[in-house]
This record gives C-alpha cells, sequence and structure tokens, in this order.
C-alpha cells in the first residue's frame, strides 16, 4: 500500500500526470473519426 | 520508487508514472495493429459481405470502424492516458467503487470469449497447416490436435505475459509483419478476381438499400467497440494523449477493416472469408500454408494483448491484487484454455450469439463515460478517488453504487436491442437511419446525465463539483 500512495502522491501533484488529447490530438481524432468517415459513407451512397 | 516497482507496475492495476509510461507513438502502434489484426477481421467482412458488395461494404465498414474507434477512445482514453491506469479502473468514477465490478465483468467475458475464439482458430489453422505440410501421423486429425494445440497456445502466451507489458510488445515487434501479408493476401483476391468481385452479389442483402448500407456501418462500430476492453492497459503506456490519438485511430481502429476486407471479398466471391480456404484456389498450396500460418501469427498476437488486458483488469478486484502476477496471469489463461480443451466445437457453434449479445453493453457504457467525463465533470477526475475502496470516497455513491451508470447502461442495452437484435437482425425505429450503436450510445449517455442531475448531485453524491 506504501507504493500505491506514493504513487498516488506523485498523480496528486500533477508532474506524473500525463496530458490529456491536445489540439493536434483533437484536430486528427476530427479527421479520423467524423470528416473521412463522413466522406466514406457520401461516397459508398453514391456508389451503390 | 525501487527499480523492482517500476519494472513490475504495468503487471498491476496501480496507475503507471510518467516515468514508466515509454511507449512511443511508433511502439503504440505497432502493438494497437499487432492485437487488432486477427480472425475476427474475416468475420467481421464476412458478415459485411452479406449485406453489401465489395465498394460499399469495404466504404461502410471503414467508416463505421472509425467511428466506433473514436467512441472507444474518447470514452476510456483520457482517464486512462492522464493517470496511465486500464479502462476498469476508468470506470469507477461512473460505476462507483464497488459498481465498478458491472463493466470488469464486462470486459472479463469479452475478452475469455474473444480469446476462446482466436486461440481456437489458431489450433485449427496449425492443425490444417500441419495436414497440408503431411506432417501429421495417421489417425491424427483436429479432434486430437485442437486441444493440445490450444494448451501448448496458452502455455506460451502466459510465458511471454509473465514479462508484463514488455511481453507484449517485443513479440508485436515481430508479429506485425503479419499484417502486410493479410494485406498481401488482400491484393491476390482483388487482383485476381477484379471482374468477378466488382460484379458480385450480397447473399443475404434486403429490398432496403439503406437499411443494408447502415448495417454494414453498424457492423464496423458495433465491432470497434469490443476494443474498449483491450485500450486502457494499452495506452496507459503512452505518456500522453497526443502520443496515443493517431497510433489507436489508425494502429487499431485502420487494420480491422482493411483486414477485413479479405472477408468481404473472400466471401463475395469464393462464398468463404477463410483466407486459408480461397487461398489454395487463387494461389494454390504454398499459398494456403502461408495463410494458415498468417492466421496463426495474427491470432497468436492478439491473444496475447487480450490476455493481458484481462489480467491487468482482474488486478483491480481486492483479492487478486496481493496475488503474484503469475497466479493472475494463470487465473486468466485457465477458462480460455478450459473451453479451447473441453468445448471448442460447442463454443464455435454459440460463438455468434455469445458475441452478438456481449457487443450490445459497449455502446451505453461507451456514452456514459464519455457524458461523464466531458459533460458532468468536465474533465476532473480525482486518482485518490479510483483507488478508494472505502464507500465515503468521492466515488463511493450509494454503498459503492452509482443506480444513475447502472440505470443507463441497462436501459442503453434495452435500446439497442429494440433497435436491432443482434441474434435475428429484426430492427425497429430509426435504425435505418442512425445505427442501432450510436443512438443508444447517445441515449444512455443523456440519461445517465439526466439521472445524475436530478438525483446524484443534489444528494452530493459522486464528487461532482
Amino acid at each position: 500500500m506504501d507504493e500505491l500512495e506514493s504513487r498516488l502522491a506523485a498523480l496528486d501533484s500533477g508532474a506524473q500526470q500525463g496530458d490529456d488529447f491536445d489540439a493536434r490530438s483533437w484536430f486528427w481524432l476530427a479527421v479520423l473519426g467524423v470528416v473521412v468517415p463522413a466522406v466514406l459513407l457520401v461516397i459508398g451512397w453514391y456508389l451503390g | 520508487m525501487n527499480d523492482r516497482s517500476e519494472s513490475s507496475a504495468d503487471r498491476s492495476a496501480w496507475p503507471l508514472l510518467l516515468s514508466e509510461r515509454n511507449w512511443g507513438p511508433w511502439r503504440l502502434g505497432i502493438a494497437l495493429a499487432t492485437a487488432a489484426a486477427a480472425t475476427w477481421c474475416y468475420l467481421i467482412g464476412e458478415y459485411a459481405g452479406y449485406y453489401l458488395n465489395f465498394a460499399q461494404g469495404s466504404l461502410a465498414l471503414t467508416a463505421g470502424s472509425m467511428i466506433g474507434m473514436l467512441l472507444v477512445l474518447l470514452a476510456a482514453g483520457p482517464t486512462c492516458i492522464r493517470f496511465g491506469i486500464d479502462s476498469v479502473a476508468s470506470t469507477k468514477p461512473q460505476f462507483g467503487s464497488r459498481g465498478w465490478v458491472v463493466p470488469a465483468v464486462m470486459q472479463m467475458v469479452s475478452i475469455v470469449g474473444w480469446n476462446s475464439l482466436l486461440l481456437i482458430f489458431f489450433a485449427k489453422s496449425l492443425s490444417q497447416l500441419l495436414r497440408v505440410l503431411g506432417w501429421l501421423p495417421p489417425g491424427v486429425g483436429s479432434q486430437q490436435i485442437v486441444p493440445l494445440v490450444t494448451l501448448a497456445a496458452c502455455a506460451l502466451v502466459y510465458f511471454v505475459l509473465l514479462r508484463g507489458a514488455s511481453g507484449v510488445s517485443r513479440i508485436s515487434n515481430f508479429l506485425v509483419l503479419h499484417v502486410f501479408v493479410g494485406l498481401w493476401m488482400l491484393y491476390l483476391l482483388v487482383s485476381r478476381r477484379w471482374p468477378e468481385l466488382v460484379s458480385a452479389l450480397p447473399a443475404s442483402a434486403g429490398p432496403d438499400p439503406l437499411w443494408n448500407y447502415t448495417t454494414g456501418v453498424e457492423i464496423g462500430i458495433s465491432s470497434l467497440l469490443a476494443w474498449w476492453a483491450y485500450l486502457g492497459a494499452m495506452i496507459r503506456m503512452a505518456p500522453h494523449g497526443r502520443t496515443a490519438a493517431v497510433p489507436v485511430m489508425l494502429g487499431m481502429g485502420a487494420p480491422v477493416p482493411l483486414l477485413s476486407l479479405i472477408g468481404i471479398a473472400g466471401v463475395l466471391v469464393l462464398k468463404s472469408s477463410d483466407p486459408s480456404e480461397w487461398l489454395r484456389t487463387v494461389g494454390g498450396p504454398l499459398y494456403a500454408v502461408v495463410a494458415l500460418a498468417f492466421v496463426a501469427a495474427a491470432n497468436f498476437g492478439t491473444a496475447i494483448a487480450g490476455i493481458y488486458a484481462s489480467a491487468v483488469g482482474l488486478r483491480n478486484f481486492s483479492a487478486l491484487e496481493r496475488l503474484s502476477w503469475s497466479t493472475v496471469l494463470l487465473i486468466t489463461v485457465l477458462p480460455v484454455a478450459l473451453v479451447g480443451i473441453l468445448i471448442p466445437e460447442l463454443f464455435f457453434a454459440r460463438f455468434g450469439a455469445f458475441l452478438a449479445l456481449i457487443g450490445v453493453a459497449f455502446a451505453p457504457l461507451c456514452g456514459i463515460q464519455i457524458a461523464d467525463y466531458y459533460v458532468l465533470r468536465r474533465g476532473r477526475i480525482e486518482i485518490r478517488g479510483i483507488y478508494d475502496r472505502g464507500l465515503a470516497g468521492p466515488y463511493g455513491f450509494w454503498r459503492g453504487v452509482n443506480p444513475a451508470a447502472v440505470v443507463a447502461l441497462v436501459v442503453g442495452c434495452g435500446l439497442y436491442v429494440y433497435l436491432l437484435n443482434p441474434l435475428t437482425y429484426e430492427s425497429h425505429g430509426p435504425y435505418r437511419y442512425l445505427t442501432a450503436s450510436l443512438p443508444t450510445a447517445f441515449a444512455s449517455g443523456l440519461l445517465y446525465v439526466l439521472l445524475t442531475w436530478l438525483f446524484v448531485v443534489p444528494r452530493g453524491r459522486g464528487g461532482y463539483r
């Protein structure tokens, strides 16, 4: 439990936390997860 | 932090510190791609090929897969990435300090089911390979080989994973080559059977083209939603969101639809999605050997990732937290081994129904997590609360369970089955316009938010500010 406690203390301080998605990440998530699928869906529908 | 703890943290459900999260985008992407590419890709493609031709099936499946991957990443990704925890631990702010058992069981059942399938496929492929090569003794068939090979595969997985996440990474560096073999197989089929491929009609397409198209998208979404069970354990090895975003979308989201094209093409042209069957038709016995070796490698790599994720998830249980990693691994591998040894054919016969029902729950789960993190908490998560097993912590809710999450999950499952019965494919309501997963995720998230605002927050539960 000391091990866990020291980890939690380190994370609480913020220095050992990873960063959430940043602007560049959100750009690529939007492109790959929304824009590209939307384009593929439109193309696929008109190919049918 | 001593060296022993730094080297063993990835074999626990403890949060990993930045210094321990040393997978860069390429290492993460390779590990994810190795995990993603497996026999299930052909099955996913086969199901899409029942309803759509090659062009539409490819595009619908790819679009659905990328959407599904995005949902999973938005659901578990932020908490797992920020705090170095796995998917199960990420559900504690939503389900409570005891209620997280529900997603944990979902994860365990899903991974055991998938990995039993994969290792049985691995054993069958190896058995077939030995037969094609003429290495099987007389009188020895798959009934004898499959249980033995499954046991051997489980043992190999066990020994690889004794190294924890580094075992996953090392084996991935080698097995990722099979993804390119898979693409080569796709190239073979497309290049040699192109005229048949473009003219082939799906066998089970209904009269409504929109329904068929939406079904192709839904197959992609729901298939990728199952990655929720695997994702956290893998991406927590990366330090930041920007390290993981593209590798997840392209490393885990893209290989599935790409390799699923093999299944679509196979079932449309050769009435079989299994490349080991049709490659012999396309390229002769040597190609069949290559296909079988590919299937064996693909499934083995994915099974390793799955059993690792499941073992880390089990570490969240206090009874298993203090056991040695080797013991936890054994507990994780054992159900898979027992299925493969005792009931492989029975499991095969029932597998489709099993997975269809399991998949129903991941859409509402993702909706709940996305709503909680982005709408209700605005990203404020207390890592101490996640590891507080008591009932007085921020995620204690009512006796450790958040009824809002449970209700939203149950209602979401019911809504999914109403929109699209995964066993019969009978659909209702706006399914043909919206799919089943997307409205389910949205509705579950919305219900969760409403219940939280109306009942949870006013009572001071859940650590909401």
